[in-house]
């Protein structure tokens, strides 16, 4: 596809809107590294740590995964919050076995799990997203599909401005997010604003 | 509904995968001759939307919210096949820029959220319509067309995600609780959940389709091609309701591998596990609270697919039967 080379000129000019998605993607050696490396080496770890039932090697993975996102420098606040938000499912899983499994393969699932989302978080967050899809180009994605992601990638970043103005403009109207969805306050500015 | 890595038995990530490249290689060649470079920025504005619509959470209750899967939305106004490749875009996307959903699982995500939901609610947006509709109205939308939208949107999500209970249970059985959700946890809890998000998600896509049905029709939906093939086979391959009921057969056939899956290793994981746990069939630890243990479960679980795919398919056979006519 030759519209290729202008559509990444274009999602480059887009940056400065990305900074906060990519803010820690400069801060470490890891940022420097090709992506097609970081894309590579993550996969097979994880490919490698999904598989494994035994309880040495998934600690061992679990340290390995550790150590990596200690080496990238990433803050450790940035990941955990972004951890907490795959921990639900994790949780109801490793709960699960351990109650029909027992402790020990509870636990099990627990660090097998832990260690994939820590190295895929880190390979996430400790890289440019932009770089990410470029990485894909070179290791022959079709055309069709790394271009729809780029183009995808630079209408979120759009999209994602907007929303947050019309979050400020909804804040500036005394809003609060209600805890149901009866919440008669919110309700009523929301009505508001559509009307 | 991201499965994140590790959680499912290798196996079925893998015949996650191998669903995943058939079905999306298929979709891939049907579009491409429809997909032309003006309308890569098209579908990129859709997925965005719907990406940027995924980061919205609505309050569900008991203190737990959801979001959108968007997947009916995206087939509803573009057609299926587009809509799966839209979708798995999204996929790829929440996979390497926030982490969210996993790599090894990334088949089986996307079989749920790239393919079931967006045929899903396709198949029974098209099929529900002519029923519910009573006149033809141009410009608004007309209540038939809506209750349809909503039904389609409701159906996607709640098929989707029976589809990753059924990936979860299957990967408990076979791995003998290495990894996956027991039955008695996944079941009630996905089903039960979804059924919830679902209603979100109808109201969503409904208030989305309604406006942009309105507004701009044209920008997203190409016209149906009119049909002047005369005889009766051409006539059925290119009736809408032929190809809503197929995709439906193909969401459904989709279970099919993992059905084996489980008819093969399913009974020793079992055994295997009530060894190891150190319980009889009969223990009360496990026989209580939901009496009937894990079968019932399975088996409620299989009638409904049952009915669901039978009801589909009978309303498939009727406009069949009414547009041949």
């Amino acid at each position: 596809m030759r519209a290729v080379p202008m559509i990444v000129l274009h999602v480059r000019a887009h940056r400065p809107a990305a900074s906060h998605i990519d803010q820690h993607a400069k801060s470490s050696w890891l940022g420097k590294l090709d992506a097609r490396a970081k894309l590579i080496g993550v996969t097979v770890f994880v490919v490698s740590a999904a598989i494994l039932t035994d309880t040495a090697l998934i600690a061992a993975a679990l340290l390995i995964s550790v150590a990596f996102a200690g080496a990238s420098r990433i803050p450790a606040i940035h990941l955990a919050r972004a951890y907490g938000a795959a921990l639900p499912f994790i949780l109801i899983a490793s709960v699960s076995v351990f109650l029909f499994g027992g402790l020990e393969r509870g636990l099990e699932m627990w660090a097998r799990t832990s260690a994939c989302v820590l190295a895929l978080l880190v390979l996430a967050t400790g890289t440019e997203t932009f770089e990410l899809f470029a990485g894909l180009r070179r290791l022959r994605v079709p055309a069709v599909i790394s271009t729809l992601l780029l183009l995808t990638y630079k209408h979120i970043l759009i999209m994602a401005d907007e929303l947050s103005r019309m979050k400020i403009a909804r804040k500036a109207r005394g809003y609060a997010p209600g805890k149901s969805i009866f919440h008669m306050r919110s309700l009523s500015i929301v009505a508001t604003r559509l009307g | 509904m991201h499965i994140p890595d590790g959680l499912m038995d290798p196996r079925v990530a893998l015949v996650g995968w191998a669903e995943f490249i058939v079905v999306f290689s298929l979709a891939f060649l049907l579009t491409r001759k429809n997909i032309g470079e003006k309308d890569l920025p098209r579908i990129a504005v859709l997925s965005a939307g719907i990406f940027v619509a995924q980061m919205l959470n609505f309050p569900v209750g008991g203190g737990t919210t959801g979001h959108l899967v968007g997947g009916a939305l995206f087939a509803i106004l573009v057609g299926p096949l587009i809509a799966m490749v839209g979708m798995t875009v999204i996929l790829v996307i929440q996979a390497l820029m926030f982490g969210d959903g996993g790599l090894t699982s990334l088949g089986l995500n996307a079989v749920n959220m790239a393919i079931i939901a967006p045929l899903a609610g396709w198949g029974v947006f098209t099929l529900v319509r002519p029923i519910l509709r009573k006149e033809e109205r141009d410009g608004a939308l007309d209540p038939g067309t809506g209750l349809a939208v909503a039904l389609g949107a409701w159906a996607s999500v709640f098929l989707a995600s029976a589809a990753c209970a059924a990936e979860l249970v299957v990967s408990h059985a076979i791995s003998g609780a290495d990894y996956g959700i027991s039955a008695t946890i996944a079941v009630p809890s996905m089903l039960g959940y979804h059924a919830v998000i679902g209603v979100g998600e109808a109201i969503i896509t409904l208030g989305v389709v309604s406006y942009v049905w309105t507004t701009s029709l044209g920008a997203f939906s190409r016209k149906p091609r009119s049909e002047t093939a005369s005889d009766l086979l051409s006539r059925l391959a290119k009736s809408r309701t032929t190809q809503a009921t197929l995709a439906m057969i193909v969401v459904f056939a989709l279970a099919l591998p993992l059905y084996f899956l489980y008819s093969a290793e399913g009974a020793d994981g079992l055994e295997k596990t009530m060894e190891e746990g150190g319980v009889g069939e009969a223990d009360p630890a496990v026989a209580s609270p939901f009496g009937y243990g894990e079968d019932y479960f399975a088996a409620l679980f299989a009638g409904i697919l049952g009915f669901v795919a039978v009801a589909l398919v009978s309303l498939g056979l009727m406009g069949i039967v009414r547009t041949s006519r």
